[in-house]
């Protein structure tokens, strides 16, 4: 492997910080949760450069843990996005703000 | 070992350039993918932006030597989760966000790009001054007989070690399946289902509850759209 | 021909278990008629089988003791060892007998009793669950399905007391039969305890072999597992102080009351006790606390009966002083006299109950005596089926209760040898007892079936009893299917005796004494006591004391007289009659004694709940209601700022981490 471990994990945290940017920023509940996959993969990204440079399992059972987890949170989250649309019009997470105090 | 083997098919090339331009092409595809994701106004460009963040992040993993999450990745995420986005942004149609003057955290935005944009820096800032050790030497077989990255690998691993963490994911998936479903029904069916799976003594008590809570929020529902109308009418006239 | 006595007892001991589980599991496909077939058919088998075992039994060469036979190993830890085994001796043959012969006549009686309930099969099904659960208890091998048995009595007795779900009186007596009951478990349950850490053993032979050893005769020790046995014998067999249970029980149908609170489950005491003879003959105090309870009992409970104006009440009282009289045999040592008086009680009081049963059945329901009366003319053969039954219970010559009962104040005569002035002073309670016994077995006679048609017996004449809201159309003679099973009791009544007559014969002596069996109580021997002069006399005074009761009760009643007549005993003693009317306020002294504390206790505990704790408690809410009224504007609802947060603090942290790792 000749690109060091030092540039994957660099890609990893500069989309991280992107995938937060949009959780941050965006307003449309789907693309906030795609912005949430952003940074699991970003996440992916890093443990797999470690596994890799180890030569360990780990990282590569805890990347596909992750993506197991993901793929429920994607059911989950789009579930929920479906369900407020029928009682909504609007999927403006600003305008979701019944819980409130 | 798939970094070796592309390096192979191109013997006239040396091996060190060619892998730095395959990470830098992948690595630039990726971040304008995520940059696209976020600034796209339209979700569905969005959606499909994310499928070009994906799909190279999944050749990183292959110059990573790790086949089978870079074929998980290509699957799950490409395959699937992307394709369900699709789906919904496809279901719900055109549903773009309020003009600025409705929003109303207009100062979060450039604070909160800040601070993305600080947490960013400092994280790429740590990757520079952390010393990494140098990859392993990955070319020798396990004891076992069986190489790293392989399927067999990381079934050896989640059967062996991560046995429990297997299950615990299993459970969550199922979980998550029995949410999705839950959550997709509507209107009748879902009264009716919900009063099946909530079959209790009081029975009866919850369908009124339930019947009481869809009725407020019907009204709701309406009061806000007769709200809607009337200050768009206002706004006309 | 060769009989498996194990294996035929495994089949009496199954049958009712399987009639029990095929009702249950057919439920409501299996029609009324079917399931209730079924249960008898299940009860004939058991039966014939325990007869068969009888034979087998006689036909064994050498008997051994007993014969063990273990189905499989039920709870095993280390060498701690729970087999689930039956224990085949004479005294379980004996109670296999009663309980699946009267148990099978009292199936074919519920029939016809029960025959327009609603939930007959249910009935029946608790039936065979009871006739299993009181073989559990017999046939047991060890310690611990003695416990089960003992248990699964309790909660059949429960489950049938309160069949008549509706009806409060019911359930209340059925949860006071189960508290009761529950009071004895504990105890047996100590005093199981205490024989297992003693001896190390649970199965019977074992137990008993390493007994002498273990215990040492006459100490504390012995006398403290007796005195815990004896507390669930005395809870089950309805004895004082822990009898109350059994009139209330009589809420339940007739055929309950003759099954279980007159033929078998009271005499699970008297089975207990000579079960664990061994210990017992360890210990000369607890032995004379028995005889001397059993003495009490009987005198209580026969003076009891003599004011109580509901027919099963009657009944019920007279079955506690009858079951005196076991104890009192048992206390001596004769438990073969007991177990006799237990069979010949088995046949008449069933016979009684059954007579009752018939009577109350004719009559809509309606159990009081006092709206009784000139049934005789209606249902002959029912009057001299009672009449049969009321003479053996008054120990006339020659029906069974004369035999068995004689044999009891025989021995207890004898045993003042041994005993001394205990036994002599239980004598003279047991001979007040049988004259009391035959004034009220006779006065239950007379007002129901001598004297003055009552208003109610005469619209029974005319068939126009109303019952539940529609006249019954019935008159005359009861239908033969409730018949015939009285009639086999009846005839038992009569011939049953005859087994054990004073010089002639004496079967059960020789049956559960049996060389190689389980010895009951050496030196009981009749022959060392075998004064002929003294058996003479004591057959005498027992049959004075019947003959003096019969007359007392024709003088007081017997002339056809009206109810009114029945003041004749306020006159005799009017201060005794509200003594005997509340059997001796037994009820209302537990009730002042324990309920009341403990209620008292119970209101005390929820004024200062009310009064000290929830103030607090309420302080608490105050405080967590008002503390998140404070910081709710922080929760702006609004998901964005939520993930800024959030961010910011990763940030705060990663920051950490940097400055901590660069100095």
């Amino acid at each position: 492997m000749t690109v060091p471990v030092d540039w994957f994990v660099g890609l990893s945290a500069i989309l991280f910080a992107i995938g937060a940017a949009g959780v941050l920023v965006r307003r449309n509940a789907l693309v906030v949760l795609l912005s949430i996959e952003i940074m699991l993969n970003a996440g992916n990204l890093a443990l797999i450069a470690f596994s890799r440079t180890h030569a360990s399992q780990d990282g590569q059972v805890l990347a596909i843990t992750v993506m197991a987890i993901a793929a429920s949170e994607v059911v989950v989250g789009l579930g929920i996005v479906v369900a407020l649309s029928h009682l909504r019009r609007e999927l403006d997470t600003d305008e979701l703000s019944e819980l409130r105090g | 070992m798939t970094g070796l083997i592309l390096a192979d098919l191109n013997p006239e090339l040396p091996g060190a350039p060619f892998e730095v331009i395959l990470f830098g092409l992948f690595a630039t595809l990726a971040v304008v993918g995520a940059l696209r994701v976020i600034t796209a106004s339209d979700p569905f460009v969005s959606a499909l932006s994310l499928l070009i963040n994906f799909v190279s992040l999944g050749a990183l993993y292959l110059m990573l030597d790790q086949s089978f999450v870079a074929i998980g990745q290509i699957l799950v995420y490409a395959g699937a989760v992307v394709v369900l986005f699709l789906f919904v942004i496809a279901y719900l149609g055109d549903r773009r966000e309020l003009a600025e003057d409705a929003v109303r955290l207009r100062a979060l935005r450039p604070i909160a790009l800040v601070a993305a944009a600080a947490f960013g820096a400092m994280l790429v800032g740590v990757v520079i001054a952390a010393d990494f050790p140098d990859a392993a030497d990955i070319s020798k077989k396990t004891p076992a007989g069986f190489s790293f990255g392989s399927p067999r690998a990381i079934g050896e691993a989640f059967l062996g070690h991560y046995v429990l963490a297997f299950e615990v994911t299993s459970l969550v998936l199922l979980v998550a399946a029995i949410g999705g479903i839950v959550l997709g029904l509507t209107g009748r069916a879902r009264h009716d289902r919900l009063r099946k799976l909530m079959q209790t003594r009081s029975a009866d008590q919850q369908k009124r509850r339930y019947e009481q809570a869809e009725q407020e929020l019907t009204a709701r529902r309406r009061a806000e759209l007769a709200a809607g109308t009337s200050t768009k009418e206002d706004a006309s006239t | 021909m060769d009989i498996d006595v194990a294996t035929v007892a495994w089949i009496a001991y199954l049958a009712p278990l399987v009639g029990l589980l095929l009702i249950a599991l057919g439920g409501s496909r299996l029609p009324s008629r079917a399931g209730s077939l079924l249960a008898c058919l299940a009860m004939l088998v058991a039966f014939g089988a325990a007869v068969v075992t009888l034979l087998g039994w006689n036909a064994l060469d050498e008997p051994d003791g007993a014969v063990v036979s273990t189905a499989w190993t039920w709870l095993s830890s280390g060498s701690f060892r729970v087999p689930f085994d039956i224990y085949v001796d004479p005294l379980s043959i004996w109670m296999l007998l009663v309980v699946t012969g009267v148990g099978f006549l009292i199936h074919v009686y519920s029939l016809g009793y029960m025959a327009h309930d609603p939930q007959l099969r249910r009935f029946m099904a608790y039936l065979n669950l009871f006739v299993f659960s009181m073989l559990t208890l017999v046939l047991a091998g060890n310690l611990v399905f003695l416990l089960v048995g003992w248990g699964l009595v309790g909660m059949a007795s429960y489950l049938l007391i309160g069949f008549w779900h509706d009806r409060p009186t019911a359930t209340a007596a059925a949860k006071k039969a189960f508290i009761v009951n529950a009071i004895g478990d504990v105890s047996i349950m100590l005093g199981i305890f205490l024989i297992f850490r003693e001896t190390g053993a649970l199965r019977f032979g074992e137990v008993f072999d390493k007994l002498p050893n273990a215990v040492d005769s006459g100490s504390g020790l012995a006398f403290m597992t007796c005195l815990l046995l004896l507390g669930g014998a005395l809870a089950k067999s309805a004895q004082l102080p822990l009898h109350t249970w059994l009139p209330d029980a009589m809420e339940g149908p007739t055929p309950v009351s003759a099954l279980i609170h007159a033929a078998t489950m009271v005499t699970a005491g008297v089975y207990a006790i000579s079960r664990f003879h061994p210990v017992f003959d360890l210990s000369r105090d607890a032995q004379i606390l028995t005889m001397v309870i059993g003495g009490v009992t009987l005198l209580v409970a026969g003076f009891t009966a003599l004011a109580q104006t509901d027919i099963k009440r009657v009944i019920a009282y007279s079955t506690m002083s009858q079951i005196g009289y076991m104890f009192v045999a048992a206390g001596i040592g004769a438990y073969h006299a007991a177990m006799f008086h237990l069979m010949t009680h088995a046949f008449f009081k069933a016979l009684l109950f059954l007579g009752a049963g018939i009577v109350i059945h004719a009559l809509g329901d309606e159990q009081d005596i006092r709206r009784m009366g000139g049934l005789k003319r209606h249902m002959p053969k029912t009057y001299w089926l009672f009449m049969v039954a009321s003479l053996a219970l008054a120990g006339v010559i020659p029906f069974a209760g004369f035999f068995s009962k004689d044999e009891i104040l025989n021995f207890t005569l004898a045993a003042g040898q041994e005993y001394g002035a205990w036994a002599y002073a239980v004598y003279g309670m047991g001979v007040l007892g049988a004259i009391l016994t035959g004034i009220y077995g006779f006065r239950l006679v007379f007002l129901v079936f001598h004297g003055e048609e009552s208003e109610l017996v005469a619209r029974y004449g005319r068939g126009e009893v109303v019952h539940h809201g529609h006249a019954t159309n019935e008159h005359g003679e009861a239908p033969l299917s409730m018949l015939w099973p009285v009639l086999v009791l009846g005839l038992l009544t009569v011939v049953g005796g005859l087994i054990a007559i004073p010089g002639v014969n004496g079967i059960p002596h020789d049956f559960l004494n049996a060389a190689g069996a389980a010895p009951l109580r050496e030196g009981m021997e009749s022959a060392e006591f075998g004064v002929a002069e003294q058996w003479t006399l004591a057959i005498a005074v027992g049959l004075g004391a019947a003959a003096l009761g019969l007359a007392t009760a024709f003088t007081l009643w017997g002339r056809g007289v009206a109810f009114s007549r029945e003041r004749a005993l306020g006159r005799l003693a009017g201060r005794l009659e509200p003594i005997a009317q509340n059997a001796f306020y037994f009820d209302e002294f537990y009730d002042r004694v324990f309920s009341r504390p403990a209620q008292g206790l119970a209101t005390a505990l929820r004024r200062t709940e009310e009064s000290a704790t929830a103030p607090m408690l309420e302080e608490v809410t105050v405080a967590a209601r008002d503390s998140g009224r404070g910081i709710s504007f922080t929760q702006v609802g609004l998901v964005r700022v939520y993930a800024f947060g959030t961010a910011l603090a990763m940030l705060a942290v990663v920051a950490a981490f940097v400055w901590i790792g660069g100095s």
